[in-house]
């Protein structure tokens, strides 16, 4: 499954590509990530929440980084679904901030959770991606994921359909939302 | 002299018509050097236009020499090479002056077909409209017929310059008895036709 | 705290909600002191709008007192105690479309943004009460609002104006405004406002300070008329001549030079056979808007003028007078108000006694009787022009 998605950023490339590389920061935006934690300079465990409450952890790469300009990564041999996955950033015109192209490929055919993966991802598997730009927008011009009433969740929002509705949550659903 | 014309649906001859003449005090009457197939040419070929007849002569995208100028022209003479813009501007009116040409009030001799068409009937509506996507997103939908007049002294100079060639894009000139021909092979897409141009000097 | 809420098609109720908490750190709550019904409510009673729920509270027109910021605000923009008018659009200020002051269009300020793409191509900006579809943000008919993004959107009222003549900049006034402005008005123009409601009347307004040379009302409410007529715009009751004809008459035969679509998608038209025709298809859901009056709008509109719509429209419209458009030369232009855009010049006008908010207000009512409020609203009893609720 290969998956591409573009977005631009109203911040200069120079941010925009240091958000990226420090891999850290992927989980704020990216829905099925919730942890990514980096061992040296060019490998990292990403930890990502898969259907029925599964959780799976594999290793990463960076195979090629180019300061300002591009940064691709893939997974290594042990992974339960091989992916690899590259992100470009080049100036808007005019000095109009950054446009970040990201391509994702996801092997489902290989690896034992492959088809559980492509069946998360569903029909339209480009929503998900799509959205993770949305919020990596949001977090770079607005400081962080908008949360609503009806739609709590931050970068899970599309978990929720129908939605709370748009009136404010009790303080226990608050709770539960927010993790405090 | 010869002419291309509409003779019905899909159907384009050559015909022997009359040569015309001054009608108005400001009529010039050009000797055509050069005249091209139109896209716009398609949809009355098509019978997409009502009010046409057989027997219309085709073509509004064309040049030539003035070969004879009304009592009341003070800007051409008799030998001047012109490119003649397809809407008829009276130059005098509101819109004129505005630099709406294809609007002009007065270039118009049967005004009350279109004001039936385009001003009070529901004519040349379009379905399906995504007005809600419009008025979300803020879109400004500017329609216009191109008020030549107003922009061909600067294409002029700009194609003075290099800046704008349109000389690759009549990609097929032919006599202008190949005039049905040439439709045909416009409205194809045949060889590669971008534009056929047509001389009637052969 | 107590909330108006959509019951269902049809219905509102005011019922017992949770109080609203910080969510984002931007974010402040204010405690309404006053909010108002708004003409595009009645498109989400009506069910027009997709995405409602039950249990959603209602209301993008408020206003009130900041009792609660969230760490992220910006104590130069706005501490607690501030007196504030919301703007309905919720606004990052950040975004491309903010730095155009492109504010209804804001890119991020909606997180159900993929839902509102599929619907329009793109996204567009969060909206207090305003359905799922603009983010599923509880609205101000309420005791209590949270209100994102509060250091950009909500203007601090700092003189002795009172809450009825401030409230008006949440919406209805920017947005007759800003149908007004699209109108790029010269001094020698007719103005024809189709819709005598409160953005229709404040529309008239501002064609007027703007500088029009006349300003006709269209609608077929006699008592709207007559508003109009009282504030000096020109009345044309559509039921009782034809409205092209009486436009060409009011224009000297040129039409008018500026046309304003302040009604939107539940148009009614003078025509019963037509209206039918649209009604039926907008039952079926072929067609999800009545747009009679932008039609008409249209092919009065002299060539080479300007056609404002303000009106909402959610969906696609049949028989859009595509030709009329193309040949004539005309230039439509629309969008939700981006009221923040408009917020403090507008102020600054009613502080100097140009425009008078107040003069559309007939009802007011305990936040309590919004379902009476919105009934008398929506048929037109009573005289009803614009209801201002008091929480």
């Amino acid at each position: 499954m290969e998956l591409t998605a573009t977005t631009t950023v109203r911040r200069p490339v120079a941010e925009v590509y240091a958000f990226w590389r420090l891999l850290e920061n992927l989980p704020t935006f990216m829905e099925h990530l919730d942890e990514v934690r980096t061992t040296d300079e060019k490998t990292s465990t990403w930890t990502a929440s898969a259907p029925f409450d599964r959780t799976v952890v594999w290793e990463a790469l960076v195979i090629e980084d180019v300061v300002e300009e591009r940064i691709a990564w893939r997974s290594t041999e042990q992974a339960d679904v091989p992916n690899e996955g590259a992100v470009s950033f080049l100036p808007a015109p005019a000095g109009a901030g950054t446009e970040v192209h990201v391509h994702l490929v996801y092997d489902v055919e290989a690896g034992k959770l492959g088809k559980a993966v492509a069946k998360y991802f569903g029909e339209e598997p480009h929503q998900q991606l799509d959205d993770d730009l949305r919020r990596l927008k949001q977090v770079l011009e607005a400081g962080e994921v908008v949360r609503s009433d009806g739609a709590p969740w931050g970068k899970q929002a599309r978990k929720e359909f129908p939605q709370h509705p748009a009136q404010p949550m009790t303080a226990e659903e608050r709770r539960e939302v927010l993790g405090a | 002299m010869k002419a291309v014309t509409w003779r019905g649906v899909n159907e384009i001859g050559v015909e022997d018509v009359p040569e015309p003449t001054i009608l108005n005090d400001h009529d010039v009457i050009v000797e055509v050097g050069l005249s091209a197939t139109c896209g716009s040419d398609l949809h009355l070929m098509g019978g997409y236009i009502p009010a046409m007849r057989g027997g219309d002569v085709l073509g509004h995208e064309f040049m030539g020499r003035v070969g004879e100028v009304g009592p009341g022209v003070t800007k051409h003479q008799v030998g001047d090479r012109v490119v003649v813009v397809s809407f008829v501007g009276c130059g005098k009116c509101w819109y004129c002056r505005e630099g709406l040409w294809s609007l002009c009030d007065n270039g118009n001799p049967n005004p009350g077909l279109t004001d039936a068409l385009w001003g009070q009937g529901i004519g040349g509506c379009y379905g399906k409209f995504p007005l809600g996507a419009v008025m979300n997103k803020a879109l400004t939908l500017r329609g216009a017929q191109q008020h030549g007049h107003r922009y061909i002294p600067e294409i002029l100079d700009r194609m003075s310059r290099d800046e704008v060639k349109t000389e690759h894009l009549a990609t097929h000139v032919m006599a202008l008895d190949d005039g049905p021909e040439g439709y045909r092979m416009f409205k194809e897409k045949e060889d590669g036709c971008v534009r056929a141009v047509f001389r009637p000097g052969g | 705290m107590r909330a108006n809420c959509w019951a269902g098609r049809d219905e509102v109720e005011v019922r017992e909600v949770p109080d609203p908490a910080v969510l984002n750190s931007r974010d402040a709550i204010v405690r309404i002191t006053s909010t108002a019904i708004c003409g595009s409510d009645l498109h989400l009673l009506d069910g027009y709008v997709p995405t409602m729920q039950d249990g959603d509270v209602m209301g993008h027109e408020f206003m009130g007192e900041v009792v609660e910021v969230g760490p992220g605000v910006d104590p130069t923009r706005l501490r607690v105690g501030d007196r504030v008018v919301v703007p309905f659009p919720i606004a990052c200020g950040a975004c491309a479309a903010c730095a155009a002051q492109l504010y209804s269009c804001c890119e991020n300020s909606n997180p159900n943004a993929g839902i509102a793409e599929k619907m329009f191509g793109h996204p567009v900006a969060g909206i207090f009460g305003y359905s799922h579809l603009t983010g599923g943000f509880a609205g101000g008919q309420a005791q209590y609002a949270r209100v994102p993004f509060a250091d950009v959107g909500p203007l601090k009222i700092e003189s002795e104006l009172t809450d009825e003549q401030v409230l008006f900049l949440s919406d209805i006034l920017p947005t007759g405004y800003m149908g007004a402005e699209m109108c790029d008005i010269q001094p020698s123009d007719v103005v024809a406002v189709w819709g005598a409601g409160p953005v229709g009347q404040f529309a008239m307004d501002s064609a007027r300070v703007l500088g029009a040379a006349s300003v006709i009302a269209i609608d077929k409410e006699p008592y709207r008329l007559r508003m109009a007529e009282e504030a000096g715009h020109i009345p044309v009751n559509f039921e009782e001549v034809d409205v092209r004809s009486r436009l060409l008459e009011l224009s000297g035969g040129r039409g008018p030079d500026k046309c304003i679509d302040a009604v939107g998608m539940e148009a009614t038209h003078g025509s019963a056979h037509i209206h039918a025709f649209d009604r039926v298809k907008q039952a079926v859901r072929s067609e999800t808007d009545r747009p009679h009056v932008l039609r008409q709008a249209i092919m009065s509109c002299r060539s080479g003028g300007i056609v404002s719509v303000i009106g909402v429209y959610g969906g696609t419209v049949d028989k859009f007078p595509a030709g009329a458009w193309m040949n004539r030369s005309l230039t439509l232009r629309t969008g939700q108000c981006h009221v923040q855009r408009y917020m403090t010049p507008l102020l600054r006008r009613i502080e100097r006694g140009e425009l008078d908010p107040t003069r559309v207000i007939t009802h007011r009512l305990p936040l309590e009787e919004a379902p009476r409020g919105y009934a008398v609203f929506k048929n037109k009893q009573e005289d009803c022009e614009k209801v201002v609720l008091t929480p």
